[in-house]
């Protein structure tokens, strides 16, 4: 009870909650402007959490983090472009909403659905993530290993559609990570007597190169080929549902939160997975299936629930097994390591505090992001009217700035730009980046443990299948691979069939 | 360039890269290992070549496909938006190394208020003094008070000269 009184303490200090609520906002803004993820958005932020407490900084990246997954359905509903992929779901009748002239309610419905779906993701993860670490406290080298292996197969999730390229991506981060001194033999490797290589390349470097320069890169692009959104819309303000409505759609958000967590703490998945089904599974147990996709409440407010759980139920595998599940919570996952948190089954005895702080700051970041979102509106609805070419370029000052202060070093921001470039040229290349992070981020365990297991046996490989747990997570690895190579195949099948029907009717 | 075409030359390139980062490990990189233990080569070298692999599977499996396959475009319309690419990659490196430039010599009030400026100036060619005034001042204070002074971030010096609000 102690540990709870102190996160209690920590949470309540004026500059924890003024980080928490500054993080919201920036998550909001940054989730509702279409082109700005909040993966980037995490990334321009931690840099500036360095010279804070732990509670203040963790409070500032889960407001983030959280403020970004809500703000995207802004955009959805009122450009009919998401924020985020995981509000594309809220288009389909949130748009159509705006259309016929009921986008406060939509928008309304869609903070309501928000904040209920990740306080109930809340309460599943306080309850199922101290489960899962008490299980994981008995690995050893093998299982983390076996662990770590599992965790790179959500590159398959991430991948988007060919699994190779995904892999590519996850072997550029993992080549990355080995660069600099070795840790356990203490020689360089691959810094050609380059002394500032030593100390590797930054995770934070590179996470800002590829998630903010390409994106600053893109929206130049959009300028000159006049390719750019632009908001009509004039006086908006949200509008609550109503007691019916709300009645009415209750037991629709609770499944569609409970379907959210469900996908959010499987590896690789993400929100617009959940967005998506929950969206589906809405329009088949609806009285009036007939009014989705013509501006149906229930329509907004199912992906919203579901996309918002996924953040309680990805922190499941973040939090207990130090496996994250999507971008954002590959960065999140950065974030805690920098802040001397390592996620994992030792951080609920070693930091019990800091779970408990966690756990508080989401319930506030959800609180505030809510607020923020309901009343704050008209704000975000002018940010939507800044250009984005505009904005491009104060972001742009923001990586110098943010790069700079990692480690005050100019080589940094140097580097960043090289990563950022390298990054563009992959995404044009049609290979995702943020296996590269993932690869960065689960590289150095992976190595680390694999190399001591093969010391605790002197060199004999069947180590590596003298558990039942790492059994179980080679098997989870082939499934998900397989899974995906299987679904693969199955597209390509389909859209070849399609392409031979299309020839035979013309 | 088809897609066929940018799959060929990926597939090359990442054979390249990693036939010359397993030369980088095996000459650089002291073997440790004693048939007991995986020395610091081990897991560099394995993923070079692991890349080379991937990059071989992309190389083949954009052979098997016909140069006339893939996403042609009219010649006209790739030359323009390579040019405007081109234009835009040029100018977010360029801008972000010159702000790097400027902080290091001017530091961080000078250099915000000129990268910002020639962002808007000459780069995205808006002539409007109130607006590349108001958002080089505005960007420049803006930083200097939410991370200067409110959040505590080191801003920097200029080795040439430095001007603080």
């Amino acid at each position: 009870m102690d540990a709870f009184y102190s996160a209690l303490g920590a949470i309540s200090d004026p500059f924890t909650l003024l980080a928490i609520v500054a993080g919201s906002i920036i998550g909001i803004v940054f989730g509702s402007i279409p082109g700005l993820t909040f993966s980037m958005a995490l990334a321009l932020v931690l840099p500036l959490t360095f010279r804070f407490e732990t509670g203040a900084a963790i409070g500032m990246l889960l407001g983030t983090y959280i403020g970004g997954m809500t703000g995207g359905s802004v955009s959805a509903i009122l450009l009919g472009i998401p924020g985020t992929p995981s509000a594309a779901a809220t288009v389909l009748d949130g748009y159509k909403m705006t259309r016929n002239g009921r986008a406060g309610l939509a928008l309304g419905g869609a903070v309501l659905a928000s904040g209920f779906g990740g306080i109930f993701s809340l309460l599943v993860m306080i309850v199922s993530v101290d489960m899962v670490a008490r299980l994981a406290i008995q690995f050893g080298p093998v299982e983390i290993f076996a662990l770590v292996l599992f965790g790179l197969s959500t590159i398959c999730g991430l991948a988007e559609k060919s699994l190779i390229r995904g892999m590519i991506a996850g072997i550029i981060g993992l080549l990355l990570m080995t660069i600099g001194l070795d840790d356990m033999d203490g020689v360089a490797r691959m810094t050609f007597g380059w002394t500032p290589l030593l100390q590797g390349v930054d995770l934070l470097v590179a996470m800002v190169g590829l998630f903010a320069v390409p994106q600053i890169m893109k929206t130049l692009i959009d300028y000159r080929t006049d390719s750019a959104f632009k908001l009509n819309a004039s006086d908006i303000r949200s509008e609550l549902p109503t007691r019916k409505q709300l009645r009415s759609s209750f037991w629709l958000m609770v499944r569609c939160s409970g379907l959210g967590t469900a996908i959010g703490s499987i590896p690789g998945t993400g929100g617009p997975i959940a967005a998506f089904l929950a969206y589906d599974h809405a329009r088949r147990f609806s009285k009036k299936p007939e009014r989705f996709g013509k501006g149906s409440l229930e329509g907004v407010m199912a992906p919203e629930a579901s996309n918002n759980a996924v953040t309680g139920g990805a922190m499941i595998p973040l939090l207990s097994l130090g496996i994250p599940g999507d971008p954002a919570t590959a960065v999140m996952l950065g974030g805690l390591l920098i802040h001397g948190l390592v996620p994992g089954p030792m951080l609920f005895t070693q930091n019990k505090p800091e779970v408990y702080l966690i756990y508080l700051a989401i319930l506030v970041a959800y609180v505030a992001v809510v607020v923020f979102q309901y009343f704050g509106i008209r704000g975000f609805v002018k940010l939507l009217k800044i250009p984005p070419h505009l904005m491009a370029v104060g972001i742009l000052i923001m990586c110098g700035v943010g790069t700079f202060a990692i480690r005050n070093s100019f080589l940094d921001i140097y580097m960043m730009v090289g990563v950022g470039l390298i990054g563009y040229l992959l995404t044009r290349a049609r290979i995702p980046v943020t296996p590269i992070i993932l690869g960065l981020v689960l590289g150095p365990t992976l190595e680390r443990e694999f190399r001591t297991a093969m010391i605790m046996s002197e060199g004999n490989w069947s180590i590596f299948f003298s558990s039942i747990s790492a059994i179980i997570f080679y098997l989870l690895t082939i499934g998900v691979i397989g899974f995906h190579v299987f679904s693969q195949i199955r597209e390509a099948k389909t859209a070849r069939r399609d392409n031979e029907q299309q020839q035979g009717a013309s | 360039m088809t897609t066929q075409q940018t799959d060929r030359l990926l597939g090359i390139i990442l054979i390249v890269v990693s036939a010359l980062w397993c030369f980088g490990v095996v000459t650089t990189i002291p073997s440790l290992d004693d048939g007991s233990r995986l020395g610091a080569r081990g897991f560099p070298l394995g993923l070079g070549l692991l890349l080379g692999f991937l990059g071989l599977l992309v190389l083949l499996g954009s052979l098997r496909h016909s140069e006339t396959d893939g996403e042609a475009l009219v010649e006209g319309a790739v030359s323009a938006s390579l040019r405007v690419e081109v234009w835009a990659i040029f100018s977010t490196v360029g801008l972000l190394v010159l702000y790097a430039f400027l902080m290091e010599y001017t530091g961080f009030v000078i250099a915000t208020i000129l990268t910002t400026a020639i962002a808007v100036g000459p780069v995205l060619r808006i002539w409007r003094p109130k607006l590349i005034a108001g958002m080089s001042f505005g960007l420049s204070l803006g930083i200097y008070l939410i991370f200067g002074k409110l959040l505590g971030v080191y801003l920097p010096y200029g080795k040439l000269i430095n001007i603080a609000f």
